[in-house]
């Protein structure tokens, strides 16, 4: 428990094109590094950041040391080029930031569904959830693959189980962009392929959120893991949950203040939301 | 050469002192303007005009200033910090015999102005007021009397002050006793100084008979032995009105005089007012001391804070500060916490630590590490610190929102 002192802000921002965001300050380039290293474990330190962390940051050394690594012939060095700068900041433990390279090591030495699928829960947690969605889809056609060429039933079966994991995070990105019918297919789709208590939780929390969900297609046959009652209540109460989130949200808030100006002030209000919905949507797409 | 000033700026008497003259000069705070022309005089000058009938007095002038009023004279409207302006202005240039002087007035000036109290109105009017006076904001600067005493005193010999020194300052409003004490032993040598008025006081009127010069020595006879029976003085100090003739009061004089020195000084405290300044234009101050009066800050704030992966104490304001110039912003991202602890240590062992812990009330709840907290700190008066806390969310990754928490800390 403690109090970190932060360094001075960047008056200047620092925009990276696959994260798709600007930075403003070292701990905010230290939590990007640290939560989302595969999107920039490679090609990261260019000579726009270098010149940022110099001129913005103020840390003329740490920008020598990353222009120093990344001529280097090391194999290691986009690593060690991020585990400088979260060395030179202290927001991450030593221990956290052994973690990290840990984990960057591993998605070099995993395999093509491994690292998609990896690179799509980022794009999910960035709220880059059509690239999200490639992603998923990406890793489920090699999990696909690896189905067609399996050989005995143990390992077939552990592959139907990993694409059915994957056609749900494909469900959750298509909710998030609004195409919950194409969500609803991919449920069900994984519900043929594998039967599990998540797609079946993700269809029932679907259907009571979406009205008419389910109505116009045949019915259909009962699930092999049919949700039981108690966890039907708990994925209510979290539905519930989730709502009152939502209603004590700052957009929320922003909206039922706006819905309560006089015409004129109200029509700016809700156009300058609308705007901003907007680029947000664009953004996730 | 820079020049440094020192005003003591009263209700009913002004006193100016120039760094390295002998005297300080003391004339009635007040204006006059003669009735039919925009000329104005300050002082006896002013009282001569008035009494002659050529001019319109206006007398207390802090007060008109700090509260904003104004005074018609001839049909013309004048703020009172404009006639304050005006005065000062002129004060110092009474202040400035030498004609070589006040052609360096105004270039690298150091002004110090002190007040008997330091009320925000106070201040705020007197150095809107010191304007006129074409110094640089930064070069002017307001402390109390505890705090000039301070100055008067620690600038002369140091036998005076071996030991406790107290001082009267008797004026038409009141009796004031200011008590200043050397703390040895400590890191760094602490002086502390206090003032308060006295309930016994008498109205300056009196001195005009011999009753009333009786009544006035057993007064200031009673509260000399009240005030001074416990402590061992080295030195006692007069000043004000009221003591331009020491020998109006026998006994009072005979008291101050035992086993100790006494001295009666005219404008004490403008003279420790141009000290501080003149002290101001070093480049390190020749008092190597924490002050701790009603002008400066009597207790070290801090707070512990990680920086490098080490933990240190973060030192916000030091005890000796002038609390009115203290004021700062740092940013800090909480780890495993949802509060500010702010550490509260009182100089002079007068009062034990304490550290006063601030819940991050009303903020959002983030992912560990994910919101940026400002911290602004600033001192309406010498025992008072507001705080506010805001959040800064971190960039665009967790927008900002309005949460913000305001707390006013007793130090």
């Amino acid at each position: 428990m403690a109090l970190l002192l932060c360094t001075k802000d960047a008056a200047n921002p620092f925009y990276n094109e696959k994260l798709d965001i600007r930075l403003w300050s070292l701990p905010e380039l230290c939590y990007v590094i640290y939560n989302y290293p595969i999107l920039i474990m490679d090609d990261f330190a260019t000579p726009e950041l270098c010149s940022w962390i110099r001129e913005e940051l103020g840390l003329p050394f740490l920008a020598g040391k990353i222009e120093q690594l990344a001529a280097s012939q090391e194999e290691e060095r986009g690593e060690d080029i991020l585990m400088a700068i979260l060395q030179e900041c202290n927001y991450y433990t030593q221990g956290e930031t052994e973690a990290c390279r840990r984990r960057i090591r591993s998605y070099r030495n995993c395999g093509r569904e491994e690292y998609m699928h990896a690179l799509g829960a980022a794009m999910f947690r960035l709220r880059r959830y059509r690239s999200a969605y490639d992603s998923f889809r990406e890793a489920d056609q090699a999990a696909a693959e690896q189905l067609r060429k399996a050989g005995d039933q143990r390992t077939a079966s552990g592959l139907l189980l990993k694409r059915a994991g994957y056609l749900c995070d494909m469900a959750s990105a298509c909710v998030q962009l609004f195409e919950e019918k194409k969500a609803e297919e991919l449920l069900l789709s994984a519900e043929e392929l594998c039967p599990t208590e998540r797609a079946e939780s993700l269809l029932y929390l679907l259907h009571a959120n979406t009205p008419g969900a389910g109505e116009q297609q045949e019915a259909p046959s009962e699930p092999e893991t049919p949700l039981t009652d108690e966890k039907k209540k708990e994925l209510d109460l979290r539905r519930e949950e989730a709502r009152e989130k939502a209603r004590s949200s700052q957009s929320f808030q922003a909206l039922s203040e706006a819905l309560l100006l006089d015409p004129v002030k109200r029509e700016k209000a809700l156009g300058e939301l609308l705007r901003k919905w907007k680029k947000d949507f664009r953004r996730m797409n | 050469m820079a020049a440094a000033i020192g005003i003591d700026l009263c209700s009913d008497y002004t006193a100016v002192h120039i760094y390295g003259n002998e005297e300080a000069v003391v004339l009635p705070t007040v204006i006059c303007r003669d009735r039919d022309t925009e000329h104005f005089s300050i002082g006896e000058e002013a009282y001569r005009k008035t009494l002659k009938g050529d001019g319109v007095l206006v007398d207390k002038l802090l007060r008109l200033a700090a509260r904003r009023g104004t005074a018609t004279i001839g049909g013309t409207c004048y703020e009172g910090r404009e006639l304050l302006s005006i005065f000062l202005k002129k004060a110092v240039r009474a202040a400035m015999p030498n004609p070589v002087s006040r052609e360096t007035e105004g270039a690298e000036t150091e002004l110090v102005i002190t007040l008997s109290g330091l009320q925000k109105e106070w201040r705020e009017a007197v150095l809107e007021a010191a304007k006129g006076l074409q110094i640089p904001k930064k070069h002017i600067h307001i402390i109390g009397h505890t705090e000039a005493m301070m100055y008067y005193v620690l600038n002369g010999p140091k036998e005076l002050y071996n030991n406790a020194v107290a001082l009267f300052n008797l004026s038409e409003e009141k009796l004031f006793y200011y008590e200043l004490q050397v703390i040895r032993g400590m890191q760094k040598a602490t002086v502390l100084c206090e003032g308060e008025p006295m309930d016994e006081g008498f109205s300056l009127d009196i001195l005009k008979s011999e009753a009333g010069r009786k009544l006035g020595d057993s007064i200031l006879l009673g509260c000399g032995e009240k005030l001074m029976a416990k402590k061992n003085y080295s030195s006692v100090f007069l000043t004000g009105k009221g003591f331009e003739d020491i020998n109006f009061f026998p006994q009072f004089k005979e008291f101050i005089c035992r086993r100790r020195r006494a001295c009666v000084e005219k404008g004490l405290f403008a003279h420790g007012a141009s000290t501080a300044a003149f002290d101001r234009t070093r480049p390190k101050s020749a008092f190597p001391y924490v002050f701790i009066c009603e002008s400066r800050l009597g207790a070290d704030i801090s707070l512990n804070v990680v920086t490098k992966h080490r933990e240190e104490r973060l030192l916000l304001a030091a005890a000796g500060d002038p609390w009115a110039e203290a004021s700062g912003r740092i940013s800090l991202i909480p780890y495993r916490q949802n509060y500010v602890d702010i550490d509260i240590r009182p100089v002079g062992n007068r009062q034990k630590p304490r550290t006063v812990r601030i819940p991050l009330t009303g903020f959002p709840e983030r992912p560990d590490r994910c919101t940026q907290v400002s911290l602004e700190i600033s001192f309406p008066e010498a025992h008072k610190m507001k705080l506010c806390l805001r959040d800064e969310g971190m960039g665009e990754l967790f927008p900002k929102t309005d949460a913000c928490i305001y707390e006013e800390i007793e130090i």
